[in-house]
């Protein structure tokens, strides 16, 4: 394992590999810093250009700005109380405060120490444990992989919003993906004659439609306006503020690389779980959320190490932990590589890389996030009346730069005016990508088990792993249902309490 | 009855209807040569969605059953909701107002679709250019320095990335 990390490392130090990290840290700065840019809109915008790119280095990239967003996202969140990304919200809660009282740049400093201090804890853990998980995952068959593809599926009840949406994005995308030559038979499905459609519906149109057009169009339609950003001194090495959130770093970087490993729990559960352990275990927790340094250190250090720890099942078992690493699971899959358990052995060199690539990119956020902050806050103050214009275009000519097809551009639209549509009801558009990427392998291998047990279907039941990923599954999906139910009963219990 | 929380149901079910026929036509076991047709997995996602929109529908149904009552209690109380009954007319005319400055939104995806179209025409450059100029007032910027950056920005980006470093072949 030592080996081939240091390989990976001697990949990094590659000038031009160099040069994509950096470029990739000062991309997933800007995109988490501003509002309305989220670390999956950078990761879809940059979908196409990747395509041509080395795998390699395609992978660094994106991986990078993933880690280098959930970072950036505390910077409005302590500014503006605007978290730049869902995973910061929590950030808010102590760190708007802390502006309010003059200190912006001693949060900004606690945010970006115990981003860089949990992203390094989980890009440690994604080493160390994806190499075991996935020897462990070598074992799988058919029906483990469809199991595990049932357990993919189950992220949806994470994406927040209404279950129901999840499901049915989920089944709609499952759905969608079964558009094409159908790989088993050759028997064309829902093609009507089109050699554009037997080609199947591609990732990119779908991926760039749901995301970057709607979020354009959802933007336009908006009145919000953004505050100027004003200047702020960063001061990150403080051994007084170090002393007193050790501890909080400690536990909340551990917290977030096991909540973060876990499918479908993400980085944004972890910040709030590690937010309020950090409450319980503090002595004066009447001091958070009016500005407590414990309180900005335990959700940053905790979504950092999470979207690291969601990288491991990404890696070792080919199923997503959020929604961005089903964007990059996407990105594997045009790229023609299938991450699982094989993918350790097949193509080591490119995953250490990446690995690498992750550990230096938490030292560079440590390095250029102060003379970021420093100098872009000029940038920062973009308006979206000149950004959205050139979002468009990129997503236009990356989605016909992929397979030369006007087609997938007129799907991408398409896409895009049916993602708009659904946000307004809070779909979670990440459901329909989440079945979209996972249908093929899903039915492929539903298909070969069942061809192993010549149609009985208890033979998802008689394994002993495929039954524990179903029952896993099955244990995730009937808690997401029953606690809301539970909830509702409460209300309704107590309601009729005070009515009597 | 509010129809608007029926609408997206509704246009599952149509589409769930539209793509019944196509399913079915899709060969079953017996007629290829694999031990599971290519028509099972899609019919049983076709099952599923009818299944989980049936869901929805009846979600819908309860829930708007349940903000009826709510509304009717309120109502019956003299509650504030009667109050703020006084003010709607006043509220939709600002709505309205604000509902026609928000319609940006369709004009950014006309404006995408006449830039795929023009792309095809005239080329990609001439049509970034006009693209971006056109988008970005429409955006609401009025600064000609910022418009001109635009413009510069994106045909820059666009030659300099997608051509000159990666070789796509643009129109």
């Amino acid at each position: 394992m030592i080996e081939n990390f240091l390989g990976g490392v001697a990949v990094v130090f590659q000038p031009v590999n160099l040069l994509i990290l950096m470029s990739a840290v000062f991309i997933g700065f800007i995109g988490g810093a501003l509002p309305g840019i989220s670390g999956v809109i950078l990761v879809v915008i940059l979908l196409p250009v990747t395509y041509g790119m080395d795998a390699t280095a395609a992978f660094m990239l994106l991986t990078a700005i993933y880690g280098s967003t959930v970072f950036s996202g505390l910077i409005t969140a302590i500014l503006y109380r605007a978290p730049g990304t869902p995973e910061a919200v929590m950030t808010s809660f102590d760190g708007y405060p802390m502006t309010q009282q003059g200190e912006a740049g001693k949060a900004l400093g606690i945010g970006i120490l115990s981003s860089a201090i949990g992203g390094l804890v989980g890009t440690v853990a994604l080493i160390v444990f994806t190499p075991l998980l996935a020897s462990v995952a070598l074992q799988f068959s058919s029906p483990e992989y469809f199991a595990l593809a049932v357990l993919g599926l189950t992220v949806v009840a994470s994406l927040g919003g209404k279950l129901i949406y999840g499901l049915i994005g989920a089944a709609l995308g499952l759905f969608i993906a079964t558009v094409g030559i159908d790989p088993l038979t050759g028997t064309p499905r829902y093609t009507f004659g089109s050699l554009n459609l037997a080609e199947g519906v591609g990732l990119i149109p779908v991926i760039v439609g749901l995301f970057a057009i709607s979020e354009v169009m959802k933007r336009a339609s908006g009145t919000e306006t953004q505050q100027p950003l004003t200047k702020v001194k960063v001061k990150i090495f403080d051994s007084a503020i170090m002393r007193k959130i050790a501890l909080t770093l400690s536990r909340s970087s551990l917290l977030g690389v096991a909540i973060g490993i876990l499918p479908g729990i993400g980085a944004s559960t972890a910040a709030m779980v590690s937010y309020s352990e950090a409450v319980r275990w503090s002595k004066h927790p009447q001091d958070f959320g009016k500005g407590a340094p414990e309180g900005i250190a335990a959700p940053e250090a905790a979504n950092n190490a999470a979207a690291m720890g969601a990288l491991v099942p990404l890696f070792a078992l080919g199923i997503p932990g959020s929604g961005t690493t089903a964007i990059i699971l996407g990105a594997f899959i045009m790229h023609g590589l299938q991450p699982g358990p094989n993918f350790m052995m097949v193509s080591s060199d490119l995953i250490y890389a990446v690995f690498a690539g992750l550990f230096i990119v938490n030292f560079m956020i440590l390095v250029f996030s102060k003379p970021f902050i420093k100098l872009f806050t000029k940038l920062l103050n973009t308006p979206y009346s000149v950004l959205g214009p050139i979002i468009v275009m990129c997503c236009i000519v990356g989605t016909y730069s992929v397979r030369n097809s006007m087609f997938d551009v007129w799907l991408m639209l398409g896409f895009g005016v049916l993602g708009f549509l659904l946000e307004k009801l809070r779909f979670p558009l990440v459901a329909i990508i989440l079945g979209l990427v996972l249908g093929p392998i899903a039915e492929s291998e539903l298909r070969r088990s069942l061809a192993m047990s010549q149609g009985d279907m208890t033979i998802f039941l008689s394994r002993p792993i495929s039954a524990t990923l179903i029952g896993v599954a099955i244990a995730l999906l009937s808690v997401s249902i029953l606690i809301p139910l539970y909830k509702k009963y409460k209300e309704k219990r107590l309601y009729s309490a005070n009515a009597d | 009855m509010s129809y608007r929380n029926y609408v997206f149901p509704s246009a599952l079910l149509i589409f769930l209807l539209a793509s019944f026929y196509p399913t079915m036509q899709l060969p079953g076991a017996g007629e290829v040569s694999t031990f599971i047709g290519p028509r099972l997995w899609p019919f049983t996602l076709w099952v599923i969605l009818v299944v989980l929109v049936i869901t929805l529908f009846s979600i819908t149904r309860s829930r708007e059953k349940r903000e009826n009552a709510n509304n009717e209690e309120r109502f019956n109380q003299g509650s504030p909701c009667n109050k703020r009954g006084a003010n709607v007319s006043i509220l939709s005319a600002h709505e309205i107002s604000h509902a026609l400055a928000r319609s940006k939104h369709w004009v950014i995806l006309v404006l995408a679709v006449l830039y795929t179209v023009l792309m095809q025409l005239v080329g990609f450059l001439i049509a970034t250019g006009v693209f971006s100029l056109v988008c970005t007032m429409v955006l609401g910027t009025r600064h000609k320095g910022a418009i001109l950056a635009t413009v510069l920005i994106a045909m820059g980006l666009i030659q300099g990335v997608f051509v000159t470093l990666l070789n796509i072949p643009l129109p």
